[in-house]
This record gives structure tokens, sequence and C-alpha cells, in this order.
């Protein structure tokens, strides 16, 4: 499920459904134009999910993606307006202040749509090693900031994205998430079960939340266990799956969930001295589950339910009709998250058994 | 990674070969700094930093040698530019364990001599960005870099157009990229890709001519060797990073 909330509106992608809800909670489906070259797409049997939602600023534009590459933007009254053909599978897309469309294909590389012209060729702007797990542009429209799954946050200029402003580095593992605050300073979510904050034209770290300290040594335990058996990936801290922040004055709401752990952690973050405090966690009641955050939470299960906070309290408040509409398509909900275990690196040591070798080569002289 | 105690003796060759190619993109095992600052190069350097920490001095890497091989260039270049921190970056376990024990045996040989060469095994495609800071090198060398001539292995060549804005963000602004092959495709390549880019410049005869290191390029090292026993061309191509004419055009 991909959900997006911005200018006002809610947007809820699951399976091939789009569902846009007004602030009066009225809601219509979008139409999903099929591919225009059918043929092609039969030979892929990947699924045509929505994977990826973004809206313009101005809310000019809204555009998805999906499994079987298709690149669609709709207009301001909600029609489809261009039904593209990518190369590549997206995994994330967002939209630059002068409306271009940025595309992070899986191959780590990020292309340039002009979404108000047909058939116009994509420029490439720049290129990662890794899968781009999330990319954003920074308001001002001169940075795009993207992440991947080699640890790295790299800041490029834009448009000329050939000339990387700053790497932000220090991530134990791959990034998941990016967000910036409104007085610019950068937040990062990663597998190393971190959140840091950065001067991101720096480079520099100006704090850091550890996510893991509210989670019970027993559990983290058990988790760690179940992936070593599994996936054979050995890994010390459980990283962050999701982290959705709401601003208001100086005060930051951050709510993070963690790999397979059914809570949402909340926290506040004093965007002046970027001290962070813990407030209070949700229990989910299924493992999987979305969530976002407005002025309050929204947790979507095959139900949804919906939070206010008070000073440190949460209530539940009444979310009527938006329960109602998004139950009816309780067997189309399909909750991914941004953090897979495929991202881990099976680490293959050669080193150790060559220089093993060498010295008992040395010593048999 | 080398023993504690070096051997005075050179390394011989055939204890170190190793299959041609290493893949750049699998994960391998990297010992890797975590952000340049936290790089101990005292390990690497420790005759020139502890000189130029007594002179309050601050010496850094400036010369990359990228895929040094066997590390020809950078026994050349060390005695031409005795204060300056040369480093070669080496993929292969083997090579670059071999370039390590030939250098302390040098150093070793040759007191207060070769103290301003060092080689490290890492992937220079993804770790740039973990050893160096922005700007802070002047020189990078891709001598004889890996051809890999079939189209779908185009990615893991060493220069391509992603891979170019990592190497210009390491350089300095007139910070030169030296590169020679003796594959005409590649150097086709390279030139193209390099000349591309908005960020370099090519280099003409004429500003090269006093650049002492030009004529090391064809034969100081194992590769540039081999291709001069075998008769083969050799193509050159240099490159000076320059500062982004997007702003220069905008202000
Ligand atoms: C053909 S050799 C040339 C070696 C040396 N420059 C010479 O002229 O003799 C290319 C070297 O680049 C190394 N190499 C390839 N990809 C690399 C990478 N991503 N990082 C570091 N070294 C790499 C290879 O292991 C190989 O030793």
């Amino acid at each position: 499920m991909v959900i997006l909330y911005e200018n006002n509106l809610l947007w809820c992608a699951f399976s091939r459904k789009l569902l846009v809800f007004h602030s009066s909670n009225e809601h219509e489906e979008l139409e999903i134009p099929e591919p225009e070259l059918p043929k092609e797409s039969v030979k892929e049997n990947n699924g045509k999910n929505i994977t990826c939602i973004t809206s313009s600023k101005d809310s000019e534009y809204t555009a998805i993606t999906t499994q079987n590459k298709q690149l669609i933007v709709y207009n301001k009254v909600f029609k489809p307006i261009r039904n593209i053909k990518l190369p590549k599978v997206a995994n994330k897309i967002c939209f630059a202040p002068n409306n271009e469309l940025l595309v992070a294909d899986k191959n780590g590389d990020v292309w340039a749509y002009n979404v108000n012209i047909d058939n116009e060729k994509p420029v490439l702007l720049l290129g990662h090693l890794s899968i781009i797990i999330d990319m954003i542009i920074s308001p001002c429209g001169k940075y795009i900031i993207t992440c991947d799954r080699d640890e790295k946050i790299r800041v490029s200029h834009y448009p000329n994205s050939y000339n990387i402003a700053m790497f932000c580095l220090g991530h134990k593992e791959f990034v998941t998430q990016l967000h910036l605050l409104k007085n610019n300073v950068l937040l990062s979510a990663s597998g190393d079960g971190t959140v840091r904050m950065w001067n991101y034209l720096e480079g520099k770290q100006l704090n850091m939340l550890d996510c893991n300290d509210r989670v019970e040594e027993s559990i983290l335990k058990k988790i760690v266990n179940e992936l070593h058996k599994e996936e054979e990936i050995d890994i010390s801290r459980l990283p962050v799956c999701n982290m959705q922040v709401q601003e208001n004055d100086n005060n930051v709401i951050l709510a993070i969930s963690l790999y397979k752990i059914p809570k949402i952690y909340l926290y506040k973050l004093n965007s002046e001295n970027l001290k962070c405090s813990y407030v209070n966690h949700i229990e989910v009641e299924k493992e999987n589950f979305s969530f976002f955050l407005s002025s309050r939470l929204y947790i979507i299960t095959d139900k949804v339910t919906g939070y206010n906070f008070n000073n440190n309290d949460v209530d539940l408040v009444a979310c009527k009709l938006l329960d109602e509409t998004i139950s009816r398509y309780k067997d189309l909900l399909n909750h991914s998250t941004n953090c897979s275990t495929l991202f881990y690196k099976k680490k293959h040591n050669n080193i150790e058994d060559y220089l093993f070798r060498k010295k008992q080569r040395l010593e048999s002289k | 990674m080398t023993e504690a105690a070096p051997s005075t003796s050179l390394p011989q060759k055939r204890h170190y070969r190793q299959r041609a190619h290493s893949n750049p993109m699998a994960d391998h095992c990297f010992d890797y700094p975590q952000t340049p600052d936290e790089m101990d190069w005292f390990k690497h350097y420790p005759e020139m930093i502890k000189q130029n920490n007594d002179n309050n001095e601050n010496v850094q890497v400036e010369f990359l040698d990228i895929g040094c091989g066997y590390g020809g260039l950078l026994i050349t270049l060390s005695p031409m530019f005795p204060n300056t921190l040369i480093l070669g970056m080496e993929i292969r376990v083997k090579v670059s364990d071999y370039v390590m024990d030939r250098i302390a045996a040098l150093r070793s040989q040759h007191p207060s001599q070769y103290q301003n060469i060092a080689c490290i095994r890492s992937n220079a495609m993804k770790y740039l960005p973990n050893f160096f800071k922005k700007g802070q090198l002047k020189k990078l060398f891709f001598l004889y870099p890996d051809p890999h001539f079939k189209k779908a292995k185009h990615k893991w060549r060493i220069i391509n157009e992603c891979l170019l804005a990592e190497y210009a963000y390491v350089l300095a602004d007139g910070g030169i990229i030296y590169t020679i092959t003796d594959v005409k495709d590649l150097h086709e390549w390279m030139a193209d890709h390099l000349s591309k880019h908005p960020l370099f410049e090519r280099m003409g005869e004429e500003e090269l001519k006093d650049d002492p290191i030009i004529e090391k390029l064809y034969s100081s090292t194992e590769e540039g060797q081999k291709v001069t026993r075998n008769n083969g061309d050799k193509f050159l191509a240099v490159f000076k990073k320059i500062s982004d004419p997007y702003f220069n055009n905008t202000s």
C-alpha cells in the first residue's frame, strides 16, 4: 500500500486501485489506463500493482508508477493525461518545483521526464551503483537528495546533477527514508536502526536517534535469530521501516515503525536543538500494517484506526468514513515497506582465507 | 593487512597471481571508514605523518592510482613527488597484498624512501567518498583499466557517465584525470564520456608538455610494460576538472 498526504488530499494506492480522499472525507476512485502497448506487457507476469505515488507541490499533477513499468500522470481534476512506458521499474518518484518528474529506477539511475510534452525522451540526471530507496528534492529546488542500499546519502545539485554537492555518510546500513524539515535539517532513517539529522550541505551529522532503544532485548534477540536462520543475515539492530514526520512550530512528531515489530513509536523532536524525546507507542493488532501521519495518526490494517495527540497522550478518534471505504477493499490491501531484507549484503569474506594460507606459505619456508 | 614483521626481500609475483577480473558490483567484504575523518592514515604513511605532525602540518593523500595493479606507477612517482602522499587502490586481494608487501620491502631496503606511497584494497567504484573529502585529490590515474569488452559488462567499466560525478567530487578544481589504454575502443569510450561531462575539459599537448608525469604513464606499470613487449598501441587522454559551467552562466 502506498499512501500520500499532500495539499490536503489523501491518496491511497493498493493493488491496482487508486483512491483520493478530500478533506471532506468524500473520495473518488481514479481510472488507471492499461499500457498503450499491450503486447509487450503480456510477457511480464510481475503483476501490475501500483508502486509509487507523488504529487507536485502546486497540486497540478499527481503521478503513479506500476510494477509493469507504467508511469501515469493525472491532472488537477484527476484525469490521466500521460501514460508512459518506463524502461525500468521505478523505485521512487518525485516532482521538482518546475514540475519536471524525477524517476529513480531499480538500477540506481534517476531520469527526468517532462510531463508537459508527449513522447519526450527522459534525461539521465544521476546514477548510484546500487538501488535508490528514497529521493527528495529540496523546497528551494536546488538539490536532489538520494539514498541507497550502500549506506550513502548523496546531495546533488539540480538540474546540474552531474555535480555532487555533498555526501552525508555515517549510516551503517541501507538508508530507507529521507525527510526535510522546514528549517532545512535533513532526517534519514536506516537499516541500522537509527534516524540521523544532518546539515546536508556540509555533510555534517547533527544528532542521532537510536530507535531500537525501546525494543525489549528478548524480542530483538528472537527477530535477529530468525533472520539469521532463515536468510543468513546477521544484524544486531532492527531496521527502521517507516518514518512519518509531522511539523508544527518548533515541535516535530516522528512516528516510527521497526522491522517485524507491530508497534508505532512516537517521538518529539525539537527542531531547534534537535533533541529527541520518546512520547509513547501504539500497539498494532496485526503484523502487517501501513500508517501515515497528518495532524492525526492513521493506522491501516484491514481497517483504519485514527489517533489524536494531546501533549504526551494519544487518544483514539473516530474516522468512520475512511474506515468504511478502506474496509470495503480489504482483500486488496497489501502492506509493504521500504525495508526489504534484500537490502542486506551477503558478506563473503575472502581476505581471511587468503591471509591464512599466506601465513602457512611463509612459515613453511 | 601485511604481517607484523615485514620481510625485507621483495615479494615474488608468482605467489600473488589472481584471476584477471573481479566483479566491482558484488558485495565483497571491504574495510572502509564510515567517513574520511575516521580514516587512520598513520598506519599507511607512518613516517610522513609523524614528520608532519611534528611540524604541525596537515598532509593528506593527493594522488590516487585507481586499479593500481602491481603498483609500478606508485614506485615511479614516489621519488618524483617526495612530499606528496600517493595512494594506490586495488580491488583484488592478492594483488593489493603484493603491492603492500612490495612497499614494505622497499621501505626497509631503502630507509627514508618510499614513505609517501601506500596501497589499500578497496572498490574505487563504491567507496571513494568514504576515503576522501570533497575536492581533496589533485590527480587521479586510470592506467590500462579493465576493458570489459561485452556490451552487457560496460557498466563495470571504471569510467562511466555516473561515476564521473564521483571522481569530480573527490577532485579539486584544476585536478587532473590521466587515462591510458591499449584498447582503442575503451580509449574512445573514456575520452568521449569525459568530454561530454560538464566538469571536465580535455588538456591539449601544449598544456601537457611540461608535465613530467606524462612520459611515465606509458611504461611505469606492469600492464604498460606488457603492452610494450607485445608492440601494442597506447592511447592517452588527459582531462582537467573545471568549475561548474552551470553556475558560471547563471551568475
Ligand atoms: C588491467 S589492470 C591494470 C593495472 C595497473 N594500473 C597497470 O597499469 O598495470 C586493472 C586493475 O584494476 C583493478 N580494478 C578493477 N576494478 C576496480 C575497482 N572497482 N576498484 C579498484 N580496483 C579495480 C583490477 O583488479 C586490476 O588490477
